[in-house]
């Protein structure tokens, strides 16, 4: 516990540390707050322009058709037509998306670009189709002897469907996409305490690093109780960071605070792996190289998950989805973003699948770097 | 027997071999000098004792156990003073004392104790409010040297701890590195100094390219080489013609001029500077100032390998 507390005060002292994890992102927070403030009033609940093609009567119309952002704009402008029409329509980019209804019943949606706009229609038809197929399971199943309103009550879906399904927002705003981004960057400079707490430990890192391993205290735990002092400071610094966003900025993240919370302690601890890995990683490389890793990840991790330019998540989505995988920043960006945007968990748990699986990698890298205690040369 | 190194050799991946064959004891209660100069293999040396390095063959005990890593019985026992200043600028010197020796004692109040009497050891009584970075370079080594030594450690190991320190803060280093010798510690220096060594250590031994080339006290050391004593004589303008009456002396060894400055060496036996004087005024050369000095280290070290310890 002394050594914990020690540790604490040693890295509250860091100002620089401090800064870079804490302040920085409040800055760059007002920055956003004061550049993408408008946003909101500039047209965001735009209605979308889609056309439907449909080879056979089903109710997809009339959902999509009364679906609506709030009580004055429409969600989508639907526009019925052929198939031949709806695709010249869509390579004009009259409308965002084709949805197309087949003698089947199947139904299949084109796009010509990846964007807000075609996310938002993607994820409305996903959330349909699977409600569709479980209230059908179920009548199928229970041989029609379930209370079909009952049922609908159930599902949160109203019976004349006039309500959009699975969007929990209640209060679409295009903004949110730049500050979950800069979350994400602010949970993967946790990289920076984790580098400093692993720096301090190892004798081939520093001076210091060699004074505590010829220590009698054992490597482990001194490894665990550096890591949760970096960990301690850095969730308080993110609790901090979120309350400005929420109080001082008016940042909205839903109505699941506590997926919110516990979003970020993940990341928080993610980010703190993935600077120690990176440090063990890196052993030959300077310390300036070092954090230029961690910075570099934050920020240009950052600018890929919407940070700067909210499009370019739904771009990448699209067209080098790979990097979803390895961008520490995107799984928390649009964990944030679905927690908002999405009733269903799915894609929430989908992102954090993809954060935990980072983390398992940076721990145990960090783990198989880290048991070795006698070196080749210091 | 505190450290008993047996055949320990070691080479770096580049294929410097740091330690060849190296085998010496240290003795309970002696002050024990590596001395060597820079890449001689010293600090390479210590890291092995210390367990921080890997070597590929060789045996090393302390206190008649094997040294691990893990050997966490025998490393409560051992106190570092590395080569660079390794304190965290983030706490202050009291801190800075409290946080090393916790690593090695758990009870809060004997640690308080020992922290206060390591402070006081040091002289840092009036600086223990202070972050590091407010410390000249000469406290800041013996805060160094303070978190080394707080836990009571009965070996000590100091790895060149008077590099870059002024003389007042270097006489201080060693006359505290002395008084924890008297208090019972066993001590390990390594130095190219060769003044401290001979001013500290009971026990010498100089190692170059890994290998000890010579060992013993300092008096052993000396009376190993053939070389008695060194004249320095200040003269208003060198004669080349007295070179050749001072050769001729017995049992001069040599005899130059380094500008103003003669500088006859020679074996062991009777001083020359009578001789030597008698010569100056047979050529009437006047002088100033004179000087003669023993053989040192250093003349060991020459003799031996041919080069200077501070090459």
């Amino acid at each position: 516990m002394h050594l914990y507390k020690t540790r604490l005060k040693c890295l509250l002292r860091n100002k620089m540390l401090v800064f870079w994890t804490m302040i920085f992102p409040i800055v760059l927070a007002l920055f956003f707050r004061m550049a993408f403030g408008n946003l909101k009033e500039t047209g965001f609940l735009t209605t979308i322009p889609i056309a439907i093609v449909e080879g056979n009567e089903n109710d997809l119309f009339t959902v999509m058709d009364q679906a609506l952002w709030n009580e004055e704009t429409p969600m989508f402008l639907i526009t019925k037509t052929d198939e031949t029409s709806a695709t010249l329509l869509l390579h004009d980019r009259t409308v965002s998306g084709v949805i197309i209804v087949s003698p089947t019943n199947s139904i299949t949606v084109q796009f010509q670009e990846a964007g807000l706009n075609e996310t938002i229609i993607k994820s409305f038809l996903d959330q349909y189709l699977q409600t569709t197929s479980l209230i059908t399971t179920l009548m199928v199943e229970s041989h029609g002897t379930l209370p079909l309103n009952l049922l609908l009550e159930q599902l949160s879906i109203q019976e004349n469907n006039i309500e959009p399904i699975g969007f929990g927002a209640e209060n679409p705003d295009p903004m949110l996409s730049y500050f979950y981004a800069l979350i994400g960057m602010a949970l993967v400079y946790g990289g920076f305490w984790g580098s400093n707490e692993l720096i301090d430990l190892q004798a081939n890192l520093s001076a210091k690093g060699m004074r505590v391993s010829i220590g009698p205290t054992k490597r482990l735990k001194l490894l665990l109780t550096n890591l949760s002092a970096a960990y301690t400071i850095h969730l308080l610094e993110i609790l901090l960071f979120l309350a400005f966003l929420v109080f001082g900025l008016g940042i909205s993240f839903g109505s699941r605070p506590l997926l919110v919370i516990l979003l970020c302690a993940v990341g928080s601890f993610t980010g703190i792996s993935f600077g120690a890995f990176t440090t063990l990683l890196l052993k030959r490389a300077s310390e300036g190289t070092k954090v230029a890793v961690t910075t570099i990840t934050g920020v240009f991790g950052g600018f890929l998950s919407g940070m700067m330019y909210a499009n370019i998540k739904f771009w990448i989505m699209t067209n080098i989805p790979i990097l979803t995988y390895i961008n520490p920043v995107s799984p928390i960006a649009d964990g944030l973003f679905s927690l908002y945007y999405f009733e269903s968990l799915d894609r929430f748990f989908f992102n954090m699948t993809i954060l935990l699986s980072m983390l398992v990698i940076f721990i145990g890298g960090m783990g198989l770097l880290f048991r070795r205690d006698n070196y080749e040369s210091i | 027997m505190i450290v008993k190194i047996n055949n320990l050799t070691k080479t770096y991946k580049s294929g410097i071999k740091a330690l060849n064959n190296l085998s010496f004891e240290v003795r309970q209660g002696e002050i024990f000098g590596l001395l060597g100069p820079n890449g001689s293999g010293k600090t390479t040396c210590i890291n092995c004792i210390l367990a921080l390095l890997k070597y590929e063959t060789g045996s090393i005990e302390v206190f008649d156990q094997p040294m691990s890593s893990t050997n966490y019985d025998v490393k409560q026992n051992i106190g570092v003073i590395t080569q660079n200043v390794a304190v965290f600028d983030e706490l202050t010197v009291a801190e800075n004392i409290d946080y090393f020796c916790s690593l090695y004692i758990k009870c809060k109040s004997l640690r308080k104790k020992y922290v206060e009497e390591a402070i006081a050891f040091v002289s840092l009584e009036d600086f223990t409010k202070f972050y590091p970075r407010k410390l000249s370079g000469g406290l800041l080594r013996r805060l160094h040297i303070a978190c080394g030594i707080a836990h009571h450690p009965k070996l000590i190991l100091l790895d060149e701890p008077t590099v870059a320190v002024d003389p007042q803060s270097r006489n201080k280093i060693l006359e505290g590195i002395k008084k924890l010798n008297e208090q019972g510690a066993t001590i390990i220096y390594t130095s190219h100094y060769m003044e401290e060594v001979e001013q500290l250590c009971d026990y010498i031994i100089i190692l170059d390219k890994g290998q000890i080339v010579a060992e013993g006290t300092k008096e052993d050391l000396k009376s190993s080489i053939d070389l008695g004593e060194t004249i320095e004589i200040e003269l208003k303008e060198p004669q080349p013609a007295l070179l050749s009456d001072i050769l001729a002396l017995p049992n001069v060894v040599s005899a130059t001029f380094k500008e103003n400055m003669l500088i006859v060496k020679s074996g062991k036996g009777k001083s020359h500077i009578p001789t030597v004087l008698k010569i100056l005024e047979q050529h009437q050369c006047e002088y100033d100032r004179i000087f003669s000095e023993l053989p040192t280290l250093n003349d060991v070290f020459l003799e031996i390998t041919g080069k200077q310890l501070r090459d």
